[in-house]
């Protein structure tokens, strides 16, 4: 190759690996502003996650509370049964009587008002375990409470800017390698322009394979 | 100096001052680059703020809501019962005790102002009101403005990503003007245009990005959306579409009002103008799952099926767990005539309900409560569906108008009778055994007949007095019926719902203790206490054994004279 031609091929080589060069730092700008994006609505979404539990919490706490003031008038009214069944029949215990429909009447108005009666087990326990499990499954269909995700995709698109960063600094050492091909004049300068050549290729292959896999 | 010579020397100049002039627009750039950069940060700083102050607002609002309702208001409610249970017996000076001191616990909540409860009315607090005035209406705002300030952030950001193209474009420029310092000839000049040519567009392109005002926050649209929010929250929905007006005039690409009014119509029952709402927001950028899945069911009700089931299956892609418009699909292909693909799409949710509940159990997790509310709102539209065709449509059922149907009537009943069966079975099997129906042969039961029973003086049985209709102060009532096929010991489940919706104290769960055939009386009794009786209404009680339907039956009470 004559002198004129080859350094005009090193001029275009260098003008190519600093628009590649240019190409690599903008990829690696956009993925980097995303994955900040992304942990930004990871954080939103674990703000909404611990607001969900709190207000689950809230809800199944206050259910069980009205439940325990059930149990309390339903035992009552499961005693004055007992003791109804003792005494028989007779005057004696009307008065019995009407404590009991009481007690089960006012248990009966909490349950049908200030709970709900699906978490109600049949030995007479209240299974707030499950609401509470159901509440959070149902959070979760409706809103984002998923943070996990949100960094899962931040940390995918921050090694993905890493990755293209490393991928710069081997556009360097070519840029490098071909300024040597262009200004020494022995013909060491072809084994340059051949290590900057190379390194122009991987590095717009590692480019092109971070931007399909990541 | 030789002509070439002050050419050369010309051009080096000429380059010099292209580098120089490129440098400085780079300055330029990066300082806005960094001011764009700087105000996203900003505004990604107030949008977490507004985040956390929603959350604040919701989590301290609901505690104080909480509180008051369960405090105060069950406090009151316990003493109105006891002063009712005093009156009762006869005890006048007990209850007029019971009532002072209720009294008095009335005047120390809110809740219990006359602005939300009035208790000669007989209902309980406007719990979702007190909800609206407490919190919701300032969540909503601050969510909102979390979204704007998002928004805007964005906006920011996506400048600041477009200037470091800039920034690129231009080191590009800077390194052909050097390199053309090292060639001669034709390249040299093409390298020099070539870094002009970018170095202007990227001027042209920093100028455009710039002068581009960013997005503002619609203060006024989101006042009148949060108000709107709060009043459609306690059922004022002709009023939330006044104030939802107001943010769209305000603010006329309002996604979220838009679905809201149409919400706000659809609560009105104009589904006409919640679809045209619907519709637009989904234009406007509500693309989620709810937007959609609103949009399909009101097509449906419109009679407009091949629309409805283009949009369930739109939603169905995004998210294919859900249950409800699955079943929605099914519905709107069985109204379309397209019985065999409407059976498949049923048997789909059926396999997808029994695989969640599995999944979940397998994980120590349980399905969403929601599950269970569209595994009976499933069979519900059914039944809406076949009331609509019966010409006996029910206040509370929603179904499309008979002459939309597209299928034969005859198919479409048996269809429908199948798969009502399937759905019912399917619940219960779920909720009570976590697993599928099991195969075994479903019983038989006469249909049900419902009396009361009748005592002679002694309180000795006489007989049972059977109606549809039963005078208000009813409190037991007895299902009659025949039956065959009924395995002893099987898991019986009683199930009762007023206008349209289980009232789950109703329930009743055990064994079946008769034998496999015969007449049986179950009874639905409030009579335990002497403080309620039925309350009046369309009640339908549901017979299940081993998880099969074996009958079902509807009776009324009606309103006190």
């Amino acid at each position: 190759m004559k002198t004129e031609n080859f350094k005009t091929f090193t001029a275009i080589m260098i003008a190519l690996v600093t628009i590649a060069s240019a190409l690599v730092a903008w990829r690696a700008a956009v993925a980097s502003g995303e994955a900040s994006q992304a942990d930004f609505s990871g954080l939103a979404a674990a703000i909404n996650a611990e607001e969900e539990q709190v207000l689950n919490e809230i809800a199944v706490t206050e259910h069980y509370q009205a439940f325990l003031i059930y149990t309390r008038y339903n035992e009552l009214g499961n005693k004055l049964q007992e003791a109804i069944d003792a005494a028989g029949s007779g005057e004696a215990v009307d008065p019995l009587q009407r404590l009991k429909s009481d007690s089960w009447g006012i248990a009966y108005g909490l349950q049908s008002v200030f709970f709900p009666s699906r978490y109600l087990r049949p030995d007479g326990s209240y299974d707030s375990q499950r609401e509470m499990q159901e509440k959070i499954a149902d959070s979760e269909r409706k809103r984002d409470v998923k943070p996990e995700l949100h960094f899962t995709r931040a940390d995918r698109l921050r090694l993905k800017a890493n990755l293209l960063v490393v991928t710069l600094v081997f556009l360097g050492v070519s840029l490098w390698l071909f300024t040597c091909a262009q200004i020494i004049q022995r013909g060491i300068k072809y084994g340059f322009a051949l290590g900057g050549m190379f390194l122009l290729l991987a590095s717009v292959l590692a480019m092109s394979l971070i931007e399909i896999f990541l | 100096m030789s002509e070439s010579q002050a050419s050369e020397e010309r051009l080096e100049k000429l380059v010099a001052f292209l580098i120089a002039s490129v440098a400085v627009l780079a300055a330029v750039i990066t300082f806005l680059q960094t001011y764009s950069s700087g105000k996203g940060d900003e505004a990604d700083r107030t949008s977490t703020q507004f985040v956390i102050q929603a959350m604040q607002a919701r989590t301290g609002g609901e505690t104080r809501v909480s509180h008051e309702w369960q405090g105060a208001y069950q406090t009151w409610y316990e003493l109105d019962l006891q002063a009712l249970a005093a009156d009762l017996a006869g005890d006048k000076a007990a209850a007029d005790r019971y009532r002072l001191v209720r009294d008095r616990i009335a005047g120390l909540s809110p809740i219990l102002s006359p602005q939300y409860f009035d208790p000669a009315s007989g209902r309980t607090p406007d719990y979702s009101g007190y909800q609206a005035d407490t919190y919701i209406v300032e969540s909503t705002r601050l969510t909102e403005k979390y979204a704007a300030y998002n928004k805007i952030g964005d906006a920011w950001d996506d400048r600041s990503k477009v200037l470091i193209v800039h920034l690129m474009l231009l080191a590009v420029s800077l390194s052909l003007f050097g390199l053309s310092t090292t060639i001669k000839g034709f390249m040299r000049g093409a390298f020099i245009a070539l870094g002009s040519l970018i170095s202007l567009v990227v001027l042209a392109w920093a100028f455009i990005v710039m002068i581009r005002p960013p997005p503002q926050v619609p203060e006024a649209a989101i006042e009148a959306y949060s108000q709107g929010v709060g009043l459609a929250w306690h059922g004022d929905h002709a009023a939330a579409v006044e104030q939802f007006n107001t943010a769209l005039a305000a603010e006329p690409g309002y996604a979220n009002a838009l679905y809201e009014r149409g919400n706000a119509y659809y609560g009105i029952g104009d589904y006409p103008a919640a679809l045209a709402d619907y519709e637009a927001a989904v234009r406007a950028g509500r693309e989620d799952t709810n937007a959609g899945w609103n949009l399909g069911w009101t097509y449906y009700l419109l009679g407009r099926f091949d629309d409805a089931i283009r949009v369930d299956r739109a939603v169905l892609e995004q998210d294919s767990s859900l249950i409800g418009v699955q079943f929605n699909l099914a519905l709107a292909l069985m109204v379309n005539g397209q019985l065999d693909e409407a059976e498949a799409e049923y048997r789909q949710g059926v396999d997808q309900a029994v695989g969640e509940m599995n999944s979940a159990r397998l994980t120590g997790a349980q399905p969403p409560s929601s599950f269970w509310d569209y595994m009976d709102a499933s069979a519900a539209d059914i039944d809406n569906l076949i009331n609509e065709m019966d010409g006996t449509p029910k206040p509370w059922g929603q179904a499309p108008a008979p002459t939309a149907l597209r299928a034969d009537q005859v198919q479409l009943r048996a269809l429908a009778d199948k798969i009502f069966y399937l759905l019912k079975d399917t619940t219960v099997a779920l909720e009570f055994t976590g697993q599928a129906p099991p195969q075994t042969a479903r019983g038989t039961a006469t249909a049900f007949e419902f009396g009361t029973e009748e005592l002679d003086d002694q309180g000795n049985f006489v007989q049972y007095n059977t109606a549809r209709s039963f005078a208000f102060g009813l409190n037991e009532i007895q299902v009659l019926f025949d039956y065959s096929g009924l395995t002893k010991g099987a898991l019986e489940v009683w199930k009762v719902y007023r206008d349209g919706f289980e009232d789950p104290t109703l329930r009743v769960t055990g064994n079946w203790k008769l034998e496999e055939s015969g007449s049986a009386a179950k009874p639905i009794s409030y009579a335990y206490s002497s403080l309620f009786v039925f309350t009046p209404g369309e009640y339908t009680v549901e017979f299940y054994l081993d998880s099969h339907l074996i009958g079902r039956g509807t009776f009324t009470v009606e309103e006190p004279k």
